[in-house]
């Protein structure tokens, strides 16, 4: 393995970059012309064009990005999270082509990759799984027959779905038919696959799920659990490792449960199983990820590993780096997503120019971002921008870290959540660790947020910049005919002379 | 010279001007207050202040086009222009699409009564579906978005009326 392209963009594929980089392996970016000069072009040794703005058009076209591969001379691709990364079909052309798959095999995608595959296997598995009927078809009176089986409050998911994409709470059957037309609708669009299944809706349940690792030796591990408990609409806001609510003999379970859900599959490389937990302490299998998880920094921070140059490893055909007994946490981690969205008007997207964009630096601290200053957002992807996470000896030192680190992070020009995860931080019931899917719609209103008025001191910096003449250049940056100079220079040959030079 | 600026709910007038007696000082207006403060640049950007009991920040300041940005002192504030945020006061009673997207479906007509919270239209952003719904009971005046059709921020989609107007 020798040169590696990564088939994703954002903050994910700068993270890859950075892991193959420091193996001393080249890098190959493939971006759409929304990205032409996006930090994940930026980061790699060799970029390709692969298509207009639409992911479907892009990102999500496997011949491009075989064609790609072909023209760059990679061998070995690594899907990152979300677009193909779950995909068999993807998996396994890349391996007819020749080149290496970073990830599990494509028979062990296809049989978790359907969440109703995979709740089927890990029932006949032994695996404890949350109540719900799919085998109901996709006739929508056929799925509120279902739904009137298990009974309401439920959730209508999308079989091949993932964050928060084609999934709908429903209360009452009244709503029903409509939240499963809008959950099929928002299959069919982000996945190409309108199935839909009706599961029942476990009451305050805590989302937990368990990092696990195999190789082509027989290895499996578990690296401890992480929470997700903090949603918004299914969307993930906060995870930390560990969870604050499993004693040692739950996580034990829960880790032997992940490891032989691992192995009844013969599982390679990085993956998650996910379980809900409920107030009594009973876990329920959710569904298998096949992929690196978004929030996989947590525990790299507290198990003290890199789980990208591990997937590196394992995909070369090497060992697991680590034994099940070599694996001890230390501290605690909790990790933020920052999106592009606004609190106050019920979390819609945000677009802009990021005028200003500093992640904070102190100990502890890591910033994975996938934008830098002068970017522009769109709506084309994910409106993640970037993460931050905070390591401490205890929990409650992360989470002192973590507050202070949030409130110097700069992110000027596009409307973010960053006040709302300083609010979610902040709360006493987060603190004392007091977390389920419900937090947030229990402690803010049901997701509604609203930014405190301006304090004396901001309106003394506006004034005084002001008169001093301080924010001029960056209003010149702003407007709309300016945005091409920062642009030309960030791919400007003597920027990227600095990327060759640093490689020689 | 000063300028009105938003403040919650109410508008307040802020301005600055260098104290002549004293290097780094500088005097600012909020609203009736006064506040002598002492400030230097400290880089791109940035700005170092010290209130007058010893308080100390440095803030981050960015503008676009009709607001401030600033981070110190633990987060980061947005300030926009009075005038700019009287803007938005004009479109009392219509709504306007609050984002980049498509319109999905249309789920109302002219004539029709609708509950505060009801759905009004549903449009597709970055891959999610969002409902746009009624922040008032009232009657719908007028539906300007079609099925299909792209919308940016600030376009017009339903006029409600309030149910005691109606």
């Amino acid at each position: 393995m020798k040169r590696v392209l990564i088939a994703n963009r954002g903050e994910i594929a700068v993270r890859v970059a950075q892991a193959c980089h420091a193996q001393g392996l080249e890098t190959v970016a493939v971006y759409s012309q929304a990205d032409a000069a996006a930090l994940h072009v930026r980061t790699a040794t060799r970029a390709v064009l692969i298509g207009p703005p639409p992911a479907a058009e892009s990102y999500l076209r496997v011949e491009a990005l075989l064609e790609a591969a072909r023209k760059t001379g990679a061998d070995a691709i690594h899907p990152g999270y979300g677009f193909l990364s779950e995909n068999a079909d993807f998996a396994r052309r890349v391996v007819d082509a020749g080149l290496t798959w970073i990830g599990p095999d494509p028979a062990a995608i296809e049989a978790m990759g359907t969440k109703i595959g995979a709740r089927r296997r890990m029932e006949a598995a032994g695996v404890p799984v949350v109540p719900g009927v799919h085998d109901a078809g996709q006739d929508v009176a056929a799925l509120e027959a279902a739904a009137d089986r298990i009974g309401f409050p439920v959730l209508v998911k999308a079989s091949a779905g993932g964050g928060g994409k084609g999934m709908r709470t429903v209360e009452r059957r009244e709503d029903l038919r409509g939240a499963i037309e809008a959950a099929q609708r928002e299959a069919q669009a982000a996945f190409g696959d309108r199935a839909v299944y009706i599961e029942k809706l476990l009451v305050r349940p805590r989302h937990v799920e368990v990092q696990i690792f195999g190789d082509r030796h027989g290895g499996a591990v578990h690296l401890l659990e992480r929470e997700c408990s903090i949603q918004r609409r299914h969307q993930k806001v906060l995870e930390e490792c560990p969870s604050p609510a499993l004693d040692a003999d739950l996580r034990r379970r829960m880790g032997e449960a992940a490891v032989a859900a691992a192995r009844a599959v013969d599982y390679v490389g990085a993956g998650t199983v996910e379980f809900m937990v409920d107030a009594r302490g009973d876990f329920y299998f959710l569904e298998m990820n096949t992929r690196l998880q978004v929030e996989h920094p947590v525990t790299e921070l507290v198990m003290g590993v890199d789980l990208v140059a591990a997937q590196l490893a394992v995909a070369r055909g090497e060992p697991l780096p680590w034994t099940q007994a070599q694996l001890q946490p230390r501290g605690h981690a909790i990790e933020v997503r920052l999106y592009a969205e606004d609190p106050a008007r019920g979390f819609l997207p945000s677009t802009g120019k990021l005028l200003r964009y500093r992640p904070p630096v102190a100990p502890g601290i890591r910033h994975d971002g996938g934008v830098a200053e002068g970017d522009e957002v769109s709506t084309w992807y994910d409106p993640m921008l970037a993460k931050l996470i905070a390591w401490g000896e205890t929990r409650d030192h992360a989470i002192g870290r973590l507050a202070h680190a949030l409130g110097a992070w700069q992110v000027h020009g596009v409307t973010t959540n960053l006040g709302f995860l300083q609010a979610v931080v902040a709360h006493p019931a987060f603190r004392a660790g007091a977390t389920h899917t419900g937090f947030i719609g229990e402690h803010f209103e049901d997701g509604v947020f609203a930014p405190e008025p301006a304090g004396d001191e901001a309106l003394i910096a506006v004034a005084i910049a002001e008169a001093m003449g301080l924010t001029r250049a960056a209003a010149g940056q702003g407007g709309a005919g300016e945005g091409g100079d920062g642009r030309s220079d960030r791919v400007s040959p003597w920027r990227a002379l600095g990327a060759w030079r640093s490689n020689a | 010279m000063s300028r009105l600026v938003q403040r919650g709910e109410t508008s307040v007038a802020l301005g600055a001007r260098p104290d002549p007696k004293a290097p780094d000082t500088w005097i600012v207006t909020i609203g009736e207050h006064h506040h002598t403060v002492q400030a230097r640049r400290t880089g791109e950007g940035t700005l170092l202040v010290t209130l007058a009991d010893g308080r100390t920040a440095e803030l981050a300041v960015t503008r676009d086009a009709q607001r401030w940005w600033v981070t110190g002192g633990g987060r980061t504030t947005v300030v926009a222009e009075a005038e700019a945020a009287g803007r938005a006061h004009a479109h009392e009673g219509g709504l306007e699409a609050p984002m980049p997207g498509k319109v999905l479906a249309v789920k109302v007509a002219p004539g029709d009564r609708v509950a505060a919270g009801a759905t009004l239209l549903i449009v597709e952003a970055m891959k999610m579906e969002h409902a746009i719904k009624a922040p008032h009971a009232g009657v719908v005046r007028e539906v300007a978005a079609r099925e299909g059709d792209m919308v940016s921020p600030g376009t017009p989609l339903v006029t409600l009326d309030r149910e005691e107007d109606a």
